[in-house]
């Protein structure tokens, strides 16, 4: 005998998400395949394919992305897996402080590093005149390859470290105990017990910080200067071309895509080796070290977190300073800030909120509802819709952007130009992190909660809102700040999407700084940091888990 | 109210796995009923398709006389606890027993409501936590609270998922006990899942053996473990000893012959099985005298615990096989190893088992299950 039961919510439920998905990523990323293959002539034509891969001008770029992430992933790797093992292993003195200041640093607007290490170490840099006129030492140039790497370094490492850091947390202490009872000294135990342990931690980290360097636009376009990759040329084809459509932009966005697809799935197949979940009942003890290497280890890890908060402070430091005309001259002032508040007040601030606010809205809501689809509901549409969900997390933000550009143009839904945009590129970009945390929370609450519930005569809706999501928010809560904070500094897909009239502040402290108005990019910049620290310490506050996940 | 339970044919499948071809039980109205049987026989798959929280591929399930296939789960006035308690974390104890009365489709007055709930709590002995949340309480007072919040609704059908499963040793007992006897003063038709025999033999009125989505049989503790209706459901319930035989018929008479020598003239089998064949023979451990000459089987003593109550000797019969046999712990010494002894069996005791184990040759087996298979008298 059929069952012949009516709809049940969460199909229909999954009905509609799927359509949006359909809507808004599936049919963009159909139109930007569509573009990079139609001829000037409007045939079918592999021409923009054929020219990126004969000049070396073009594939060049691909070529330097490759050369940055590499560079980028493995410094970073180095630098935040020894800073998470000194961490968790080790007495060391501010260990909060350095854990906020790690958060901190991995939380800060994308191009602030870039716009500060130059105005400390590029040509006219502080530093750089200062040393010289004192002690006539030239710095190496900060521009180009080296300069892109320290500033994306400083930005990921962190990153890297509170990865690890969690892994690490999750090494029952029992395990280290028992290889040391095998005969295993301290060195060998890293190597043969806690690195292979933290392998699908290191994998994953490894992943991201590859993703966000490759995808990484802002950087390379301020303190890149001849050494440029690859989504600053799909940006610069963008701009440059004119006319209503993308061709070129487009095909380059594809192979971007094509490259990180590739890259993601190696990974995939390399995280499969490494197939285990642990669970700690007693994490790793610290031990205190001896006073040498005492010293040592508090050098490094106030150093390396030092370096990555100095462009912050500076950037901080110096929107006090007294600015004319785009230049700065002794003495301080709040001038910056009067002229910084002018401009923004208006438009970027209200807007930074509003979109800002909207895109977390929707971004929790329906991560909330796919997590339980993909969690609780498995079935093959909502297989699609857990494949779809991921999709987005290896596009790169400016080929996000672009394809959205050349669907929503023209055609029965016209958005370009609109708030609606912004906040449609946001969702897109930042679902996956926030579907994978839920997804995380959700499977940590057995079903039988909800059928409890269902019992106690709760229909299917009422029982997921008052019972599983409750016991979701701690976990949700922990996800909607770095949400929050990663969608207010957002700016790869935004400053492809944007109108005079959908400005933020992220795009404000960028035309400020384009356009020379050091002062006031240099406040906007401090207002943005000093929003998202303060977003970030009040989730910290009130959060009852320290744990953060991206 | 309490109802009894129709199921008709039940089909259950996952894609084209088919877990329960085809599955018929009658459970009576304010019974104790257990579905028994080893992991993935089926039976947490079942109960869960009585809850709601299953689909139904095939069948019919009633309650009295209400089909209920196609009524949501919140309205089947199912009371259900949970093999991992699931309570509501983020609830005080009091919230969670009142969450039910919440929701359903009458609700009582707020006063009416504690007082149910305040009720139950007593029965169940955690009134004293009534405002504490959860995670603050034991295993065995999680498993109070479950019950408490599943019977204050006052269900129709009470369904319990391998409830002591996570429970110690000795809490399991106990909380067993308490089970039995709320079950007992409520009164409701209460369907047990589990997986351990002991635990099932000790709360049921009436138990169902289920292995590989077939019930193997349905009957009292004490029926299925004296004449299990065959060799799975012999050696499933408690422990037995498996041995090769062989009947055969002479003058009218049953003769067994079991571990090469020992010959026995049986009088209790089925009329239907008087044939000459070979069968498997299921001594449990208590089914075997030790003697030092005699009839009986020639074996070796290979091993020996001491459980206080109980001695327990392994042994090896000449034929080659190994048997385990529980003796009343004695005062005077332990057969040593090495000992030659002479096992004999208590006949009437025995179950014989054609060939196959699918049979139990001796009459008298109460099976439920299958009527039309019920052919010995009582």
């Amino acid at each position: 005998m059929k069952q012949k039961r009516p709809m049940d919510v969460w199909q229909i439920i999954s009905f509609v998400i799927l359509g949006l998905y359909a809507l808004f990523l599936i049919l963009p990323m159909f139109q930007l395949l569509r573009s990079s293959v139609v001829g000037a002539d409007g045939q079918f034509s592999l021409e923009y394919f054929v020219e990126f891969f004969t000049k070396e001008y073009y594939y060049g770029t691909l070529l330097n992305s490759f050369k940055v992430s590499v560079a980028v992933t493995a410094v970073s790797l180095v630098l935040g897996i020894l800073f998470a093992y000194f961490y968790n292993l080790f007495e060391m003195k501010g260990k909060a402080l350095l854990h906020t200041l790690a958060i901190l640093c991995s939380m800060s607007p994308p191009f602030i590093g870039a716009y500060s290490w130059i105005q400390m170490f590029g040509r006219g840099g502080m530093f750089t005149k200062l040393f010289s006129s004192l002690f006539g030492i030239r710095f190496p140039d900060i521009y180009g390859f080296t300069g892109i790497v320290i500033v994306i370094t400083c930005q990921l490492f962190p990153l890297v470290f509170l990865y690890i850091a969690g892994a690490l947390r999750n090494i029952d202490n029992s395990l280290i105990e028992a290889a040391s009872g095998l005969g295993c000294s301290s060195l060998k135990r890293f190597f043969v017990v806690i690195l292979p342990l933290c392998m699908p931690t290191i994998l994953a980290a490894a992943l991201l910080v590859f993703m966000r360097a490759f995808a990484d636009f802002a950087t390379p376009l301020l303190i890149g200067k001849g050494f440029q990759t690859f989504p600053v040329l799909i940006y610069n084809r963008y701009v440059g071309e004119t006319s209503m459509n993308h061709n070129f932009a487009a095909a380059i966005s594809v192979i971007g895509i094509v490259v990180t697809a590739a890259i993601f799935l190696v990974q995939k197949f390399a995280t499969t080796r490494f197939n285990f979940t642990m669970n700690a009942l007693h994490s790793i003890e610290t031990h205190k070290p001896r006073r040498l290497t005492s010293v040592l280890i508090h050098f490094y890890c106030y150093a390396i977190v030092g370096i990555a908060m100095l462009p912050q402070v500076f950037v901080a430091w110096q929107s006090f300073r007294r600015c004319k005309g785009g230049v700065f001259q002794p003495g301080y002032s709040l001038d910056s800030y009067r002229d910084a508040f002018g401009k923004i007040m208006k438009r970027s601030l209200p807007n930074t909120f509003t979109i800002g606010l909207a895109a977390l809205a929707l971004v929790i809501l329906l991560a909330i509802l796919i997590a339980y689809l993909v969690v609780r509901r498995s079935n093959a549409v909502n297989n699609v819709i857990d494949t779809l969900s991921m999709v987005p997390y290896i596009i790169p933000g400016a080929v996000v952007g672009i394809a959205l550009v050349i669907t929503f143009n023209d055609g029965p839904l016209v958005l370009t130009g609109t708030a609606a945009i912004m906040v449609i590129a946001l969702i897109i970009r930042r679902l996956p992190y926030t579907i994978r945390s839920s997804v995380a929370i959700l499977q940590q609450i057995p079903m039988s909660i909800e059928e409890a519930a269902i019992s106690l005569g709760c229909s299917k809706l009422k029982a997921f809102f008052t019972v599983t999501v409750p016991m979701m928010t701690n976990g949700i809560m922990s996800g909607a700040i770095i949400s929050w904070i990663t969608i207010i500094t957002e700016l790869s897909t935004a400053i492809i999407l944007y109108s005079v009239r959908t400005e933020t502040l992220t795009l404000a402290i960028y035309t400020n700084v384009v356009q020379g108005n050091d002062g006031v990019a240099s406040a906007i910049a401090t207002i943005l940091l000093a929003v998202t620290t303060a977003s970030l310490l009040l989730f910290m506050k009130f959060s009852k888990t320290k744990e953060i996940s991206f | 109210m309490s109802v009894n339970i129709r199921i008709d044919h039940a089909r259950k499948c996952y894609g084209s796995s088919v877990i329960i071809e085809d599955l018929s039980v009658h459970i009576r109205e304010g019974e104790f009923f257990t579905l028994l049987g080893p992991s993935g026989c089926g039976k947490t798959t079942l109960l869960r398709m009585i809850a709601g929280f299953n689909s139904i591929e095939g069948g019919d399930f009633y309650f009295n006389d209400t089909r209920i296939n196609d009524i949501d789960p919140s309205k089947r006035r199912i009371g259900m606890v949970f093999q991992n308690y699931a309570i509501f974390p983020h609830l005080s104890v009091a919230d969670n027993v009142m969450f039910g009365l919440k929701n359903q489709p009458s609700r009582l007055p707020k006063a009416e409501m504690k007082a149910q709930a305040e009720k139950f709590m007593q029965l169940m002995h955690i009134d004293e936590y009534a405002d504490r949340m959860p995670e603050r309480l034991s295993g065995g007072q999680q498993q109070r609270v479950a019950l408490a919040r599943a019977l204050v609704i006052q269900p129709d059908v009470l369904l319990m998922d391998e409830p002591l499963s996570n429970l110690d040793a000795k809490l399991r007992v106990e909380m067993r006990e308490t089970i039995r006897e709320i079950q007992r003063s409520v009164g409701i038709t209460t369907v047990y899942v589990t997986h351990d025999q002991e635990e099932a033999m000790a709360v049921s009125d009436r138990i169902a053996v289920m292995n590989l989505g077939k019930i193997q049989q349905i009957g009292a503790p004490k029926a299925i473990y004296q004449r299990p209706a065959n060799l799975f459901v012999a050696s499933f319930i408690g422990r037995t000893n498996l041995l090769p035989g062989e009947l055969r018929i002479a003058g009218g008479k049953a003769e067994l012959t079991v571990g090469g020598s020992c010959t026995m003239t049986l009088n209790n089998l089925l009329e239907s099985e008087m044939r000459d064949q070979k069968v498997v023979v299921s001594v449990r451990p208590e089914e075997f005298v030790i003697a030092r000459d005699g009839e009986g089987v020639a074996a070796t003593v290979t091993g020996s615990t001491f459980l206080g109550l109980n001695m327990h000797y392994f042994l090896t019969l000449d034929t080659g096989e190994h048997v385990q046999v529980i003796q009343e712990a004695e005062l005077d010494s332990v057969l040593p190893e090495g000992s030659r002894v002479v096992l004999g069996m208590k006949k009437h005791k025995l179950n014989i088992f054609c060939e196959d184990g699918s049979r139990n040759l001796v009459r008298g087996v109460i099976n439920d299950a299958a009527p039309a298979q019920q052919e010995g008298t009582v």
